[in-house]
């Protein structure tokens, strides 16, 4: 009945033109009171709600014009309207403003693309003037078609947007206040110059890529990614050093800068929870003739972001046989000062993937992530990571339900395993089914900034990008496989239960069950063993999506990928009936490659053995082993622990990120947040502070740093 | 062959150089008060209770293990740890512990083949090759089992993974002489050093052990020392200057020392013992140790868990 309601309104405000500004309205209430939004009661939301109207500016484009063209006008009166705010110690200019409601008509029901990184490098080196000149040269073609030629007008519209918002700004600068400010004066230089011509210093670079990120989050695109910061900027500064007009000081104290600006907006920048804002900095990584691309740059932002102690913008280092050691030794120095990062990203499996896959050699060795760790080509890639998430327990379920009448009829696990992958097939096939019916939203200002967008003469959301693949996400499969391992137990071999017995305790939720549930728990093999019936039923798995994803494409041409690390372990969870691995109703599922909390202790190295043996080449699209340790295992084997890593990945491991933490700090935070506000957890794909978590998460991760205590400790527990 | 295991720690960081693998094996010559592994003391299989993980502690009606016909004896779980065990009773009780939910029943000590042992150990290679590190033997006291653990040495050398052994060196001459030369690396306890103190309260014969390390030294292989600092059994100064002339007369290169903790209190009491107290040695008390051995050429580390 709610959802029937919800749709009448919501078709409603369509037509009455309203509804894209209800829409970010409501998301901006949500950012504005960011944990505690839904404890707050109806007057605390009627009186916020005034505050961020008060706050906020509407576009708004009456012409009756083709949607992107109103997008882009969109832009342009954003630009125009954009509140900025300058400070006289300010290097760089930076500005994120989220009060702007854009008002438009549009019936149909849009996705609006995020989740990418653009091509920073070649804007940088180019300049916005050249792409214009391009769209102006692309104009005077006589065979263009009227689409197209009102997506070359959408684009010149944008660069008027973002001129207009440049010349706002220089406006500003020159006010007689500023007069006798240095740093101001050296902002107007560079803002002169960038980004609509060529940056010619580090700092020049600096400031026009902090002007392009701001638009793209003023664009309200969600979870914005920042690509290979280290290979993007070096040129720049190795350029000014050499020339001597930078020393290597001044360039830290700028980057520092640049780093602090970009972690301006935190809760507004934030997606899911707070901290979840896609802003990833990728690093290092290896060159196509297999040389280390890491620089003098590299170590300079790790250590700025050490020095400043943010949660955001967070690393992923990307590693390959070739990573110097210093490398390492920064990457662990890192991860001890308690930022949970930089993620480590396996080069030597992922480009392979990525080739084998159908990127060209030379995108895959540029590649980048999302705001997780989905690899997709900056600049170059339209790629929805993100777009669905499936559960491999859904399927296990409707199996055991369809089945429970005809248990006879199943004479072993391994006709059973059949008709378990039979539904999963078909799970999949419907999930696709819908993925292929999304629109997205146009974007004039991204495929002003894409690769591609303009050659093709096709807007980024119609397919204008080079690469244009969907990934799908998963959960469950630890549980899952579990699971089936317990079914082929109880149900075969001791031949103890019938299916339409466990279908009845999975509804009472192991209620009068618990010798069954702490059997389920403790018997038997366990996702992330390095045994050889685990890993070959993970494999089995990985293989049958990977088989049905095959034989589609999207709307695009592009291909379906596939991931076994999800952010959607607690929200999928919900309401989700018990499962066979033991898991009781409403508990979260296994996180990424790891084992599941309530199995028995399994070491680093047995987890890193099972993880290296996984198929990547099926699964690319996000595999990270999720692992804990103490920051004192660490601290003391320092050098054991890089080795640890090194074998990992030279085994064939893809991902792995690591939480240095011990229960006793997180269950006092828990308590007392006002003693540590900036202790630091790793959620998913970013870092938070773990006062800002929800309950239900701060729990999993108290309850998983537990688990892997008791791994990690000299003398075992019991 | 086969070798009685307690407990395979895969990926330790402590035990040697490197990452490595540590085989905990079961059977001790001596009785120290302060013993860190009591599940490791005796030559035979034990039955242990894990009353936390107990279901029927909890209040549930779990009766798996009373529920046996074998144990008709027992009412509570928490009579298993009552049952004698010698090696027959235990294959019986295999069957019916296996049948407990949690785990709160198991058993202390489990026969290995050795080439099972090898399947198991030899998983982490690369992890060894990486980092130096290996396979290590501890206990109880390893060289009590050597016939398996010979056979054990010779396939893990052929397949170039180096060994190392914790040892007390309370056993016989020639066990000693059978591994030697297989093993790369000795760790070798220096506890009692008056042998009256020590057959008071370590149940061990001072000139056994004097003997194997004259024989360990002359044999020129590498030998770490260790010396746990427990009070009042080993840090007193009498024991201190005997160590002390013990280094000078030995030459000893590696000594490395650390403080008892008291982490064991759970399988103690899985075991049905009571676990013994300990005060923790301060850091500060270490290190004053160590400047004392400072005129001499002993290299002194201070371990810490």
């Amino acid at each position: 009945m709610k959802s029937f309601f919800k749709k009448i309104i919501k078709n409603f405000l369509k037509v009455i033109w309203l509804y894209p500004l209800f829409r970010k309205y409501k998301i901006l209430l949500r950012k504005e009171q960011f944990k505690n939004f839904y404890n707050y009661n109806l007057i605390k939301k009627f009186l916020l709600s005034l505050k961020i109207l008060y706050k906020s500016r509407i576009v708004i484009v009456f012409k009756r014009k083709a949607l992107i063209r109103k997008k882009s006008i969109l832009f342009r009166k954003s630009c125009k309207k954009m509140k900025f705010f300058i400070s006289p110690d300010d290097k760089f200019v930076y500005n994120i403003d989220p009060f702007i409601l854009p008002m438009y008509f549009d019936l149909k029901e849009r996705f609006i693309i995020g989740n990418l990184t653009i091509n920073y490098a070649k804007i940088l080196r180019e300049g916005l003037v050249k792409i214009q000149k391009e769209v102006i040269k692309q104009l005077e073609k006589k065979e263009i078609s009227q689409p197209q030629r009102s997506f070359l007008y959408s684009l010149l519209e944008v660069y008027n947007g973002i001129k207009l918002l440049r010349e706002r700004y220089l406006k500003e600068l020159t006010k007689p206040k500023w007069r006798n400010n240095q740093n101001i004066k050296e902002i107007y230089k560079t803002l002169v110059r960038v980004p609509l011509y060529p940056a010619r210093s580090f700092r020049e670079v600096l400031q026009a890529f902090l002007f392009i990120n701001s638009l793209i989050w003023l664009d309200d695109h969600y979870l914005v990614g920042l690509g290979r910061l280290d290979q993007i900027l070096y040129p720049y500064l190795k350029a000014d050093l050499t020339k001597g007009t930078l020393t290597k000081k001044e360039a830290f104290s700028f980057l520092k800068e640049f780093l602090l600006k970009l972690h301006r907006g935190y809760k507004y920048k934030s997606n899911v929870l707070l901290g979840d804002t896609g802003q990833v900095i990728i690093l290092g990584g290896k060159n196509v003739d297999g040389s280390d691309a890491s620089n003098e740059l590299t170590f300079m932002i790790m250590d700025a972001l050490r020095e400043l102690k943010l949660p955001d913008p967070k690393i992923i280092l990307r590693v390959h046989s070739k990573t110097p050691d210093e490398l390492w030794n920064k990457a662990l120095k890192c991860l001890l000062s308690g930022l949970q990062y930089p993620l480590l990203s396996n080069d030597e499996v992922i480009i392979p993937a990525l080739i084998k896959f159908g990127y060209l050699k030379k995108d895959a060795f540029d590649y980048g992530t999302s705001a997780c760790w989905e690899p997709l080509i900056p600049g170059k890639s339209l790629d929805q990571n993100n777009l669905s998430t499936l559960n491999f327990l859904e399927p296990l379920h409707e199996t055991i339900e369809k089945n429970k009448q005809k248990n006879f009829n199943i004479k072993s696990f391994d006709d059973f395993l059949i008709l378990y992958k039979e539904n999963l097939m078909t799970y999949i096939r419907e999930k696709v089914k819908k993925l292929n019916k999304i629109d997205f939203e146009p974007s004039p200002l991204l495929s002003f900034l894409m690769d591609d967008c303009l050659k093709n003469l096709k807007d980024v959301s119609e397919g204008g990008a080079k690469y244009n693949n969907y990934g799908i996400l998963s959960v469950g499969l630890g549980n899952t496989v579990n699971a089936l391992f317990n079914i082929e137990r109880i149900v075969f071999q001791e031949r103890k239960y019938s299916f339409s017995e466990l279908s009845q305790i999975i509804k009472k939720n192991f209620s009068n069950s618990e010798i069954l549930l702490e059997n389920l728990r403790n018997k038997g093999a366990k996702f992330c063993m390095d045994d050889e019936r685990v890993i070959s039923l993970v494999n089995e798995l990985i293989e049958v999506v990977f088989q049905t994803l095959k034989n589609f494409n999207n709307k695009f041409g592009g291909k379906f990928k596939f991931g076994l690390s999800s952010p959607a372990f607690i929200s999928l969870s919900r309401n989700f009936p018990a499962s066979l691995d033991g898991r009781k109703y409403d508990e979260p599922f296994g996180v990424n490659i790891s084992p599941l909390p309530f199995s028995s202790t399994l070491s680093y190295t047995e987890i890193a053995n099972f993880a290296s043996k996984i198929n990547y080449e099926e699964t690319f699209n996000g595999a990270v082993v999720d692992l804990m340790t103490e920051r004192n295992l660490i601290k003391k084997n320092k050098e054991k622990f890089i080795d640890f890593l090194k074998t990992f990945f030279k085994k064939g491991g893809m991902q792995l990120h690591l939480n240095v933490l011990d229960s006793k700090t997180l269950i006092a935070a828990k308590r007392n947040p006002g003693l540590f506000p900036d202790l630091t957890v790793r959620v998913w794909g970013f870092c938070a502070y773990f006062k800002d978590l929800p309950e239900e998460y701060q729990n999993l991760v108290i309850e998983r740093a537990q688990y892997y205590e008791s791994i990690s400790s000299k003398y075992s527990k019991m | 062959m086969s070798l009685l295991v307690v407990n395979i720690q895969r990926c330790s960081f402590y035990d040697g150089p490197g990452i490595r693998a540590t085989v905990f094996l079961k059977g001790c010559s001596l009785r120290c008060p302060w013993c860190s592994n009591p599940e490791c003391i005796s030559p035979n299989p034990q039955i242990y209770f894990n009353e936390e993980k107990c279901l029927k502690i909890k209040g549930i009606n779990c009766s798996e293990c009373i529920k046996s016909r074998f144990f008709h004896q027992i009412k509570n779980p928490k009579d298993v740890i009552k049952i004698n065990t010698d090696s027959t009773d235990i294959l019986n009780c295999k069957s019916w512990i296996k049948n407990c939910p949690t785990g709160a029943i198991g058993i202390y000590g489990e026969k290995f083949e050795v080439n099972k042992l090898l399947r198991i150990l030899t998983k982490d290679k690369h992890f060894y090759d990486m980092s130096g590190g290996g396979v290590t033997f501890s206990g109880g006291e390893p060289l009590l089992q050597t016939k398996g653990l010979a056979e054990c040495l010779k396939e893990l050398k052929k397949r170039g993974i180096h060994i190392c052994i914790e040892t007390s060196l309370f056993c016989p001459p020639d066990s000693l002489d059978t591994v030697k030369e297989l093993v790369d690396l000795f760790i070798i306890d220096i506890k009692i050093l008056d042998p009256k103190e020590c057959r008071k309260y370590l149940k061990g014969d001072l000139e056994v052990y004097l003997k194997n390390v004259e024989r360990m030294l002359q044999s020129q292989k590498t030998c770490i020392f260790r010396f746990p600092v427990v009070k009042p059994f080993t840090f007193n100064e009498s024991n201190i200057k005997l160590l002390y002339s013990f280094i000078k007369k030995w030459k000893i290169e590696n000594l490395e020392i650390f403080s008892v903790h008291n982490l064991a209190a759970k399988k103690y009491k899985s075991l049905g013992m009571k676990p013994p107290y300990f005060k923790e040695v301060k850091k500060e008390e270490l290190e004053l140790l160590k400047k004392r051995f400072l005129p001499l050429k002993v290299k002194v580390r201070i371990l810490t868990i």
